[in-house]
């Protein structure tokens, strides 16, 4: 266990030396801020009241099914197609396969669930300074969103990492994941069927605990994104495992 | 190793699949009123009564009850409506016979002629309503979770959606109150015009603070599939220019009876009365 951790650090640095990473963390902070300034002293917000609520939920749900998959791309590329590339993904460590794959999937939910946090933090402090109608007790309910909206997150990284395993080139990976989820995001318009199968739907679950939750509903979307993370996970891993060093 | 690995692949994968399919399964009230409204759609004939009612402040601004008698097979319709608001009451008869409109107001000798021959609506295909169908279908697909259904004992289905504040997708919130914005400047304008036609509705003249506070609606549905029962309920509130809330309240009541057992009779309206109405124009 001590050596999963060691190693997430380790990958976390890695990732946090990066350009993207930084950037990310900068727009999580300073985009909602900019939002929340431009929706108070717009001419639009004269006549009309939004519930303020929603305006950080819309923010939320840039995030959560914009910037934070294409980072997530982005990472898992860097830390597997591109360490592959590099030569440097198999080196005489003294950690298993099986640790050195969890330590780097972690490393970048680690890094999305600081993301998230970091985004309701200046969602809420800018919030409570610029909105009249702020109120405390939604503090919870929005941390909870934002809580929640980390679990399909974690099944789109393995998704990510699983694919940047299958393709050998960073370039053809990080493009195939950007199709593929843009693919993901509009064949339910062509095929309505296909909707429920594809992880990207489950990306702004959270709406779904902000009113009455289904019990019921509960119990099969967890276990949809548990399963699915199974399934994502163990491909990926078969797949690391049989890497030559 | 590897086998432990395919056993995982193969038993998560199974789970998966499971999970989509019991999802999939879930949104039954939507699938059951979007069915029912095709069905409804379909219906050779009907009697529809509709009653609408819009209050500012629990005050009532304007109602209308009309009784709507479709027959589709022989092409009649007839349409009666009484509108009231607070000093005034209007009656207004509508027929459509002969491919044309005709509307008759009390109190006014004269039957005006619609012609709806050359309405440019009638193009719809049905490659369209499908497409149009599979955008709804996954643009609400978190709002079809919200439904629900419970069946009465006599086998009819009341279907629910109950939408409050931050429910309501955001740009649907901004869409309606850009609308409502608009309508009130629109009705402003008109306001000197005085066509008469209708009675106008006494509508506060909404300048901030405009949100949807509530969209309610509640179906139900019969045996045969037929909406019976239809209640759409919308809250809107916002602030007028001397800051004063106003929580605007419309509802709309349809109770649907005698599908496909409906004659309306034509009636005989005198060619010499008849005034050619163009519609949207003057």
């Amino acid at each position: 266990m001590n050596t999963i951790l060691a190693n997430s650090l380790n990958e976390i640095q890695k990732l946090l030396a990066k350009k993207v990473t930084k950037l990310l963390l900068f727009s999580a902070v300073i985009i909602p801020v900019l939002t929340k300034i431009l929706v108070n002293n717009l001419f639009l917000t004269d006549w009309m009241a939004l519930p303020t609520e929603n305006i950080n939920f819309t923010l939320l749900d840039l995030f959560v099914t914009m910037l934070i998959p294409l980072y997530i791309f982005i990472a898992s590329t860097d830390l597997f197609t591109g360490e592959g590339e590099r030569g440097t993904l198999l080196q005489v460590r003294p950690i298993s396969r099986l640790e050195l794959f969890v330590s780097k999937l972690s490393a970048i939910g680690i890094l999305t669930l600081t993301v998230l946090l970091a985004e309701w933090l200046s969602v809420i402090i800018s919030s409570a300074i610029f909105d009249n109608t702020f109120e405390f007790s939604s503090v919870t309910a929005s941390l909870g969103a934002f809580i929640v909206s980390w679990f399909p997150i974690i099944v789109i990284s393995a998704f990510a990492v699983m694919l940047s395993l299958v393709i050998r080139s960073s370039v053809l990976a990080i493009s195939t994941m950007i199709v593929l989820y843009l693919i993901m995001m509009f064949i339910p318009y062509l095929l309505p069927s296909t909707l429920y199968l594809l992880p990207s739907t489950y990306l702004d679950w959270y709406m779904q605990w902000l009113g009455d939750v289904s019990f019921r509903w509960i119990i099969q979307t967890v276990t949809y994104l548990c399963s699915s993370f199974t399934l994502f996970f163990s491909i990926g891993y078969y797949m690391f495992n049989r890497k030559e060093a | 190793m590897n086998k432990k690995i395919l056993a995982a692949i193969g038993i998560s994968g199974a789970l998966m699949l499971g999970s989509v399919y019991s999802i999939s399964a879930n949104t039954s009230g939507y699938d059951l009123y979007k069915e029912a409204l095709k069905k409804t759609h379909s219906a050779e004939s009907a009697t529809l009564n509709f009653n609408l009612k819009l209050e500012d402040n629990k005050k009532s601004l304007i109602t209308s009850q009309s009784i709507f008698k479709s027959d589709s097979v022989n092409q009649v319709n007839s349409i009666s409506t009484r509108m009231s608001n607070d000093s005034e009451v209007s009656n207004m008869n509508m027929y459509k016979q002969n491919e044309n409109w005709f509307v008759m107001k009390d109190g006014l000798d004269t039957v005006y002629k619609m012609d709806t021959s050359k309405n440019p609506h009638h193009s719809n295909t049905a490659e369209l309503k499908d497409d149009v169908e599979n955008l709804i279908d996954v643009m609400t697909k978190n709002l079809q979770q919200q439904i629900t259904v419970a069946e009465k004992k006599d086998g009819n289905h009341v279907i629910e959606l109950n939408l409050t504040g931050k429910e309501i997708p955001l740009t649907a919130n901004a869409l309606s109150t850009l609308m409502i914005k608009h309508a009130v400047m629109i009705q402003d304008n008109n306001d000197s015009d005085g066509s008469g036609f209708h009675i106008k509705a006494d509508f506060p003249e909404l300048d901030h603070d405009i949100t949807v506070k509530q969209v309610k609606l509640t179906a139900q549905v019969n045996k045969e599939n037929y909406i019976e029962q239809q209640l759409v309920k919308v809250v809107v509130t916002g602030k007028d220019k001397q800051d004063m809330t106003h929580e605007i309240v419309l509802s709309a009541d349809l109770n649907a009876t005698d599908y496909n057992q409906t004659t309306v009779t034509p009636v005989e309206i005198k060619a010499d009365k008849v005034v050619e109405f163009e519609h949207g124009k003057k």
